[in-house]
């Protein structure tokens, strides 16, 4: 039971106060490229989600043997490069050989889900949490639907921020950046952010 | 073959004239900040001090740049599903020497940059740029144009540092200016907001001198036209008038 509430206590912490894209702006552009369309919203999602999830649970032993090590936070980027390199290798011919279909339709961007700011940005914050092995799996759950669902909230303001009603040049990226900015805020205040100001 | 002489020097200049219409492309036109948006992260969240932007903008350049020079000898043999592991290991290997240059010049700076600092290996200039333009030309205009587009992004990161000092703490690389401050823009809500409207700005600005540019060609372009058409016309008359004073001159 503890340990559940471990996981659910990191997994909340991670999607609420340490949002991939609200708070920490992690692959804001592959949430751009994503919000587009609803299938590469789902496909992304479960792929961050696969590669966070497994990578943490790897990169917590990893954690544990090399956190006292005076250098580990100069190759710890090289270290966690490695990890998602196999897990991404690993999965990659595991799909291919035994779901060709499958392979066939993510080979195109597979690369955008692995390699990018929030799945890396999620096993950096892992590691300065520093949990025990639940808290590193909730977080990295946690992160992932974070970003899915501020790519959800992105897809579904994507046709009014990218309506006529918009001036030109506007439109498109820097509207999308006022409105992340916004529910960020919107976000900071339901943590009880203070910005000071009062 | 002699035809074949004169056209070597006519292709030779329009190459050259493209090669430096391209060049600004990073600069302005697909600015990764504020035109394409596809590094913003450490630009929204960690570029708050002017002096933050800088350190950002140094490590940046010198992991961007020899990632994208290192990998450009990977043979395109090897297929991009696999060759984007090598690009991200070999940008993990170059931030080594970064960050220990950076903290030999910049100790307290690069801590506080924190995760924003690792995160530059997965920028968007190493993984999509490569394959959609820098690959595709040869290795000095590459050189040429990784480098505009380096200096793209560190400008807009070194300004967005300077204004977010001078508004939130009212002092600019450490210098007090005023004691007014809004904090909120330290935030990555007020960076969002912040980043938005300079894109909104920029672009705004850019397609404003893009269309003037365009206009002043077109008008230039016409009264060219004017020019050639006026003159051909008087050719015409002249030629019309010659025949008949000398057939008058007969008579």
């Amino acid at each position: 039971m503890d340990k559940l509430l471990l996981f659910i206590n990191a997994a909340m912490l991670a999607m609420f106060v340490e949002n991939a894209i609200f708070s920490r702006a992690l692959g804001t552009s592959v949430a751009f490229y994503a919000s587009r369309k609803k299938e590469s919203i789902f496909g992304l999602g479960v792929g961050i989600t696969y590669v966070i999830v497994i990578s943490s649970c790897i990169t917590y032993f990893i954690d544990g043997w090399l956190a006292e090590w005076q250098y580990f936070y100069v190759v710890m980027p090289l270290i966690y490069t490695v990890v998602v390199s196999i897990v991404y290798t690993g999965s990659l011919l595991i799909i291919w050989r035994f779901m060709p279909k499958i392979f066939r339709n993510i080979k195109k961007y597979v690369h955008l889900s692995v390699f990018n700011a929030a799945v890396l940005g999620a096993l950096f914050l892992n590691t300065t949490y520093h949990g025990d092995f639940f808290s590193y799996m909730g977080f990295g759950v946690g992160i992932a639907a974070g970003f899915f669902i501020a790519v959800f909230f992105l897809h579904i303001a994507n046709d009014r921020l990218n309506s006529p009603l918009i001036p030109e040049a506007f439109r498109g990226m820097p509207i999308m950046m006022v409105f992340i900015g916004i529910m960020s805020l919107a976000f900071y205040a339901l943590t009880g952010y203070n910005t000071g100001a009062i | 073959m002699a035809q074949a002489k004169q056209m070597k020097p006519l292709k030779t200049r329009k190459s050259n004239f493209k090669f430096t219409r391209d060049l600004f492309d990073g600069l302005a036109k697909q600015n990764v900040v504020l035109m394409t948006g596809i590094v913003n992260a450490p630009v929204i969240i960690a570029a708050t001090t002017f002096k933050k932007g800088v350190v950002i903008a140094i490590a940046f350049a010198l992991i961007s740049f020899l990632t994208i020079v290192t990998c450009s000898f990977i043979p395109k043999k090897i297929v991009y599903t696999l060759r984007v592991i090598i690009y991200a290991v070999v940008g993990s290997v170059y931030y080594i020497p970064t960050v220990l240059l950076l903290e030999q010049m910049f100790p307290l700076t690069v801590e506080l940059i924190g995760i924003y600092m690792p995160l530059i290996i997965t920028n968007a200039l190493i993984f999509s740029k490569t394959e959609s333009r820098f690959y595709l030309e040869n290795r000095l205009k590459m050189i040429v144009d990784v480098l505009f587009f380096i200096a793209g992004f560190s400008v807009i990161c070194v300004l967005t540092g300077g204004f977010r000092e001078v508004i939130c703490f009212g002092t600019l690389a450490g210098i007090k200016l005023f004691d007014f401050s809004i904090s909120a823009f330290e935030s990555p809500f007020g960076g969002f907001i912040l980043v938005g409207i300079m894109a909104g700005t920029f672009r705004a600005l850019y397609n404003y001198l893009r269309n003037r540019r365009i206009k002043q060609n077109a008008a230039q372009h016409n009264a060219e036209a004017v020019k050639i058409y006026h003159k051909a016309s008087s050719q015409d008359k002249k030629d019309a008038a010659t025949p008949a004073l000398q057939s008058g001159n007969e008579k």
